[in-house]
């Protein structure tokens, strides 16, 4: 093979990356070089055979980040909000000023807002008692409109685990607290089970969708994210 | 007149977050190849998908220019996959199912050879290095440009040219490995 050509102007010919002074030196060459010749056409038929390898994979159905149903009703839903404001402010603006009505909108707005999803994946216990040292926070020092979601996956299932030496605290939580809603990932819980079939999680644990179905959907529907 | 402005820049953020849903959905098969070229494992790959599309969803008011939403999606997948290799151990695991020839499966001679190619392909792929196996698949899977693929990786453009060339160098020294050991199919001949 033509000593002149580096080996990496030979990928560049193939991928259309070299100038066209470039191209036509390498196609003169190739008119003669007969190694330079094959080397190009085996390299062709490798990338050829990489694209056409990668589109027979089976692709796994596709899973909307936002429900397509729910994304169909924002609008009509929006609209009903707006004009369900306008009549709300309209009314409160006639009993009371203007100021109080308006404040008290944009409180119930905030209260409304008050969603939280808080999301670990670890089973280092540092991170697990931050977890749960936010969660008790938010939940004592929110107002009553206030709920928490804690989702675990990957090794942060463990922490729903009966035994996990955790409970007492997460069951104290759940007690006092029946806006605090408890989810294991499907997917990180079968996979743990797989590893220790031990594993019994506490019976207020949801788990029948994988935690990034469930992150999706809290997060399109404004929940405020948390990773611990 | 306040609240009428949030209402129409709510109404025009629940446009866009339609158009961006769409865009995801549209870029979906695209993304699930690159990933499985990358995590070599169906699991993975989906997870990977998952978290991009996630974090891609978190990100949206970053994206300029749609155009680009390939490219965009890409690096966002490139840094989570990063991110995964450096803090997650799970990525490390093997699933030996995921890669095992399915000869069991019947199946007619062409479609055998075809899948013991892919399968060979596929293998050896996962033999490369992730920065060859990365490069590789950004310019053969998805058709990036070496400019575009330095882009998503932050690297250098003479990086990616050598990366590309090494890295099919050495799939072609693999293939050219795994089929001198291959069993070879014998087609059957008629009664």
């Amino acid at each position: 093979m033509s000593a002149a050509i580096e080996k990496y102007q030979i990928h560049a010919y193939i991928d259309g990356e070299l100038a066209p002074p470039e191209n036509k030196e390498i196609e003169q060459l190739m008119e003669t070089d007969e190694s330079l010749r094959n080397e190009i056409i085996q390299f062709s038929a490798l990338k050829r055979q990489i694209k056409d390898s990668y589109q027979l994979v089976n692709i796994p159905s596709y899973q909307p980040v936002v429900d397509r149903e729910k994304a169909g009703w924002q609008l009509p839903k929006a609209a009903v909000a707006a004009l369900f404001i306008g009549v709300l402010i309209g009314y409160l603006s006639v009993n009371m000023p203007f100021n109080q009505a308006f404040l008290s909108a944009a409180d119930q707005h905030q209260m409304a807002e008050q969603k939280y999803l808080i999301h670990l994946d670890s089973a280092d216990p540092k991170k697990l008692a931050a977890a749960l040292d936010q969660t008790e926070k938010l939940l004592v020092n929110g107002g009553p409109g206030i709920k928490v979601d804690f989702i675990t996956n990957y090794e942060g299932v463990g922490l729903f685990d009966v035994n996990n030496s955790n409970r007492a605290q997460l069951e104290g939580l759940l007690n006092r607290f029946d806006n605090l809603t408890l989810y294991a990932c499907k997917r990180a819980l079968q996979r743990a089970m797989e590893k220790d079939a031990r594993l019994q999680l506490l019976p207020q644990v949801k788990h029948d969708k994988p935690a990034l179905d469930q992150v999706v959907e809290r997060l399109s529907e404004g929940w405020k994210y948390i990773k611990i | 007149m306040k609240l009428t402005k949030k209402i129409v820049t709510f109404l025009c953020s629940v446009q866009q977050k339609e158009r961006f849903n769409q865009a995801l959905e549209a870029q979906y098969d695209r993304l699930y190849r690159l990933a499985y070229a990358w995590t070599h494992q169906a699991c993975l790959a989906q997870d990977l998908v998952q978290e991009t599309m996630l974090k891609a969803l978190e990100k949206q008011g970053d994206l300029d220019n749609f155009d680009q939403f390939g490219a965009w999606l890409s690096k966002i997948m490139h840094n989570k996959f990063i991110d995964n290799l450096r803090y997650n151990r799970r990525w490390e695991w093997a699933d030996e199912t995921e890669v095992d020839y399915c000869l069991a499966e019947a199946c007619n001679e062409s479609k055998l050879i075809e899948k013991q190619t892919q399968d060979a392909l596929h293998l050896a792929m996962g033999k490369l290095s992730f920065e060859h196996r990365q490069a590789i698949s950004l310019s053969d899977i998805q058709g990036f440009s070496y400019q575009e693929i330095s882009e998503i990786t932050s690297t250098p453009i003479g990086t990616v040219m050598s990366r590309i060339s090494r890295g099919r160098e050495k799939l072609r020294f693999l293939l050219e490995k795994s089929h001198s050991g291959q069993r070879k199919v014998v087609p059957l001949r008629g009664r």
